[in-house]
């Protein structure tokens, strides 16, 4: 517990003592921590749409003519039972019709002498990549004349789905490693003007532990700090986007809400913003640590032994 | 029994990446509480036997005792509480310019982990013994270099090692100044300190009267008690 009071007034000395530098540092972790935030805001959101497109994937069974229900509940019981189905749903004849109705302003009801739409059952599946399978067993099913689900149309999406899954991923792993390098190198030179202390730690014999705490403490303070204000850049920057698109009428139902967002963000920009730090304090002060303790002038000269 | 040296270097080879050759088979005994110069030209290795001493190098051959410990391949992970019981000054102080005389002391303390108590304790201590009571708040560069060098000093003896190893401690003082640095490191070695001193400083290993080792090539040439330098040894070497 007392080494712990001299690591923390160690490490906030030496970010006072080199406050221009800290400075430059802070600047420097908050605008990585920034662009990651905005590669993690279109990735949630793009992760969100890919799942709520996927997870609301519908299938519809054509039940025939005069079917009893009866026969309907039956034909439920079997597909609910069926793998990759989530929920099954009866539209009848009447409920068809009248859901037709909502999407034209035209009295269809003038057009048509009766119904012509068959009652049907809306299967809702788990997985997108299971349906073409599932048609196929609904089809053979006795009282089903026709199933779809617009197949082609996802045929098309899920490649791109995926395709917009991976760039995001990779984008991360691209973006946290840019943070990562970015904060290193800021931090080196935080801690080349501290060298000296580090080779004098090294040479009245502190272990390479108790050498290394005092940086990675200011590595996360660092990364912890950064990303709060990147939280709130981002947040900021989210908030207007959204107030944007609302002004203009522009229908935005796959964009996650600002709260859900802000809350993920948190979760992802401390932890990442943390961790970045403390493993960029870490490789940082190893490098100063590799030459070990004290080499005198004339030896790195090379002038003499 | 006879008593085993403190520092026993037994055909120690050193040998640097860059493939110079800065020791050659060194042989050396130093007994508990012996004050010892080393001597000879600009780059005969006296460094590297002294880096040796306090784990900055490892021998390319030979063995290397200290302390009764063989640290010849010592894994780094031991080197540290080892390097607590070897006192280490050099030419140019090394202190820490933003902190003052007493928390360049206590820094010495600190970084191992010392209770505080016990820092309080030391630190006015060992101000004391180098005489700079005075000069606790200073920092090190309102101070003279012999000042400096004296803090330099008392971080390397706060933990009161059983070896003082001072690298051209003298090389950047006047010579009065001087002497009464190596005046202050005989006083530390009357308290049972062994010291192993390099030096260039004929006139200082001649007003002293110690144990003198003599070193050209990596090698020890001659190894005299209450010995005297003179640069014409090295001259007559270079002439033979």
């Amino acid at each position: 517990m007392r080494n712990f009071g001299f690591f923390l007034k160690e490490t906030i000395t030496g970010i006072r003592r080199h406050s221009g530098g800290s400075l430059v540092t802070f600047i420097q972790v908050f605008i990585s921590l920034f662009f990651l935030g905005l590669c993690l805001l279109f990735i949630i959101n793009t992760n969100h749409f890919v799942d709520s497109f996927l997870n609301n994937l519908e299938m519809g069974a054509f039940l025939e003519e005069g079917l009893s229900s009866d026969q309907a509940v039956e034909l439920m019981d079997i597909i609910e039972n069926l793998p990759g189905v989530r929920e099954v749903t009866y539209v009848s004849k009447e409920e068809a019709f009248s859901m037709m109705q909502q999407y034209t302003t035209v009295d269809i009801s003038d057009l048509v002498r009766e119904n012509p739409l068959p009652a049907s059952l809306e299967i809702t599946v788990t997985s997108p990549r299971a349906a073409n399978e599932l048609k196929e067993s609904i089809a053979l099913l006795e009282g089903v004349t026709d199933v779809r689900y617009g197949e082609s149309q996802l045929q098309t999406l899920l490649p791109m789905f995926y395709g917009l899954e991976i760039i995001s991923f990779f984008w991360a792993v691209f973006t946290a490693g840019a943070t990562l390098f970015t904060i290193t190198n800021t931090i080196k030179l935080a801690i080349l003007s501290r060298k000296r202390e580090i080779k004098i730690m090294q040479l009245v014999g502190a272990t390479s532990w108790f050498i290394r705490l005092p940086f990675l403490i200011e590595g996360l303070i660092y990364g912890v700090i950064g990303a709060a204000l990147a939280l709130g850049l981002v947040g900021i920057t989210y908030d207007l986007v959204l107030k944007f698109m609302e002004s203009r009428n522009i229908f935005n139902p796959w964009l996650v809400n600002l709260d859900v967002m802000i809350g993920n963000l948190a979760v992802m920009l401390f932890v990442l913003g943390g961790v970045i730090g403390i493993l960029a304090s870490l490789i940082a002060v190893d490098k100063h640590m590799e030459d070990d303790v004290y080499t005198p002038p004339f030896l790195k000269e090379g002038v003499g032994t | 029994m006879p008593q085993e040296p403190i520092i026993h270097f037994q055909r120690v080879s050193l040998v640097y990446p860059n493939l110079v050759r800065a020791l050659d088979g060194i042989e050396l005994e130093v007994n508990k509480g012996e004050f010892c110069f080393l001597v000879g030209p600009t780059g005969c290795g006296k460094s590297s036997l002294l880096r040796c001493v306090y784990l900055a190098e490892h021998p390319s051959n030979g063995r290397l005792r200290v302390l009764g410990r063989d640290i010849t391949h010592i894994p780094p992970s031991r080197t540290p509480h080892l390097r607590r019981k070897i006192g280490v000054v050099f030419q140019d102080f090394q202190l820490l310019e933003h902190r003052t005389v007493a928390e360049n002391v206590a820094f010495a303390l600190q970084v191992i982990g010392a209770p505080v108590d016990d820092i309080r304790r030391k630190v006015p201590l060992a101000l004391r013994m180098v005489g700079l009571e005075g000069k606790t708040d200073m920092r090190p560069d309102e101070l003279s270099g012999g000042e400096q060098q004296r803090v330099a000093i008392a971080r390397a003896i706060i933990n009161t090692p059983p070896i003082l190893v001072c690298d051209e401690p003298t090389g950047n003082l006047d010579p009065d100044t001087s002497r009464e640095i190596v005046r202050l490191l005989t006083l530390i070695n009357q308290r049972g300190t062994t010291v192993l001193m390099a030096t260039h400083d004929a006139q200082i290993v001649n007003t002293f009267r110690r144990r003198v080792v003599y070193i050209e090539d990596g090698k020890v040439l001659w190894d005299r008690d209450q010995g005297e330098y003179s640069a014409d040894d090295e001259k007559l070497r270079l002439l033979s």
